[in-house]
């Protein structure tokens, strides 16, 4: 039996399991959509000498056919839900999941135990939560048969579990690979933050002596959607053009945002900061609102792919805080090391 | 306008067949988002000079020769490895794990207050 993490953010889907001596992590970009990417005669490949992109995964179940992660945009519109109900039940989660599983696993017949990562505001709310892991047990308990890119698993679920997603940091933070505490005793007791900043929620989460802090734990949905948001809204202003949420997040992560317009390529590096540095604003001004200056615990953690983009801003409101080492990973990995710890082989 | 930062930069060689460990740790964030990789390896460095990432590192560093640095990025990547991500074999934990009968305890006061059951859907 393999103990699974699954980490279904709204930009990347992150599942994870611990192999011997090591952590294996899958990223996929949570993007789905219906379509093909046979495009007969006029196949890209046959068009130019350039090295191809990746593209989108085929994923197969029930007779349906769903592209799934990287470039779907370029063949079918991508789905865009981002209400929480999204991570409980549809094609979509499914769809990801299997391509996640594909990417982790690789073809064949596998048994698996899931320890699944929910944002806070949905864990905070009991019947929410509640609702949400008995739709995902429903279909998730028991056997998936499906293929990815024509190569066919079978995934046999036995047990599914469900915690906050930033829960994953803390582990991933104090937990070796086998489960175990791997800091000084005192960290445990010690008062300790998270800060997880993903695409569409900035989740705030803290322990104390194995309790939750209630009062400095709390998500809303202020992540770096406001900030895919803003330059969607400043590119159509300037140049007419239309992006996806995904587009305007892969361009707020790159170094030199360029983009092909009408009016010809354009440098999106002002607006890209504009965006960032108002959502750094919005973000600093909700953790503190909950949080002060953060004096009052011993470690501040800050993880999600958001704390990558925003690091600067946040180190320089909380210098004595830490960007986890592979941020969009981190609660994946920690889940991860915790379900080595829960599940019983 | 604003003024540049003063940075320092500083070159280090790897040598395949002496130094694969590290240049098997390196090549893990090719594939990251800029910056990952300058942050882990001064987090390394940072954790081999006994200054915790957590705190904000105010010692001066004593001057070190080659071997030295070597031998300090090593023993720092071995730890942040053990507790971080473990992705290269042989990584050794930075303090050994605590089994005692509190940490135990307090681990499984937070599985009570983490984890979602089967027994609380009813």
């Amino acid at each position: 039996m393999i103990r699974i993490s699954v980490d279904p953010g709204f930009g990347n889907f992150k599942i994870a399991t611990i192999a011997p001596g090591t952590i294996q992590v899958a990223v996929v970009p949570s993007v789905v959509g219906v379509g093909e990417t046979d495009l007969g005669l006029l196949s890209l490949g046959k068009l130019s000498r350039r090295k191809r992109r990746r593209e989108p995964d085929e994923v197969t179940c029930g007779g349906v056919t769903y592209l799934v992660g990287e470039n779907v945009a370029r063949y079918a519109r991508p789905v865009q839900r981002m209400d929480f109900l999204r991570l409980s039940d549809g094609p979509e989660l499914r769809a990801l999941f299997y391509d996640a599983v594909f990417r982790l696993l690789d073809k064949g017949s596998h048994q698996a135990a899931l320890m699944i990562g929910l944002p806070v505001e949905v864990m905070a709310d009991r019947r929410q939560a509640l609702d949400t892991l008995r739709s995902l047990k429903a279909w998730m308990l028991g056997q998936h048969c499906f293929t990815v890119n024509d190569s066919p698993l079978v995934l046999e679920v036995s047990e599914v579990r469900m915690m906050a997603q930033p829960s994953g940091a803390f582990f991933a933070w104090g937990l070796d690979n086998s489960g175990r505490w791997s800091r000084p005793k005192a960290d445990l007791k010690a008062p300790v933050a998270v800060c997880d900043i993903g695409f569409n929620t900035l989740d705030l989460f803290a322990v104390e002596g194995g309790e939750i802090a209630g009062r400095f734990t709390g998500g809303n949905t202020a992540g770096m959607r406001r900030a895919a948001e803003l330059l969607i809204n400043a590119v159509q202003a300037r140049y007419g053009v239309d992006l996806s949420l995904h587009e305007a997040d892969a361009l707020l992560r790159q170094k030199r945002p360029r983009l092909y317009t009408a009016q010809g390529e354009a440098d999106l590096r002002s607006l890209v900061t504009q965006a960032l540095d108002t959502t750094a604003a919005g973000v600093l001004h909700f953790v503190e609102r909950r949080w002060g200056n953060g004096r009052q615990f011993a470690h501040l953690l800050f993880t999600g792919g958001g704390a990558e983009m925003l690091r600067d801003a946040l180190l320089r409101q909380y210098p004595h805080g830490v960007v986890l080492p592979n941020p969009v990973t981190a609660n994946a990995a920690g889940l991860a090391r915790y379900a080595q710890r829960v599940f019983k082989a | 306008m604003a003024r540049r930062r003063k940075t320092v930069e500083f070159r280090i060689r790897l040598y395949s067949g002496q130094d694969d460990e590290l240049i098997r740790w390196l090549e893990q964030f090719n594939d990251k988002p800029y910056g990952v990789k300058s942050q882990a390896v001064k987090e390394a460095l940072l954790r081999g000079i006994g200054s915790d990432p957590g705190q904000p590192t105010a010692a001066a560093i004593p001057a070190l020769d080659l071997a030295d640095v070597r031998k300090v990025v090593e023993a720092a990547v071995a730890t942040a490895l053990a507790r971080f991500e473990g992705q290269v074999s042989g990584a050794v934990p930075a303090t050994p794990p605590e089994e005692d009968e509190e940490t135990e305890d307090l681990l499984d006061s937070l599985d009570a207050a983490l984890t979602l059951r089967d027994d609380e859907e009813s």
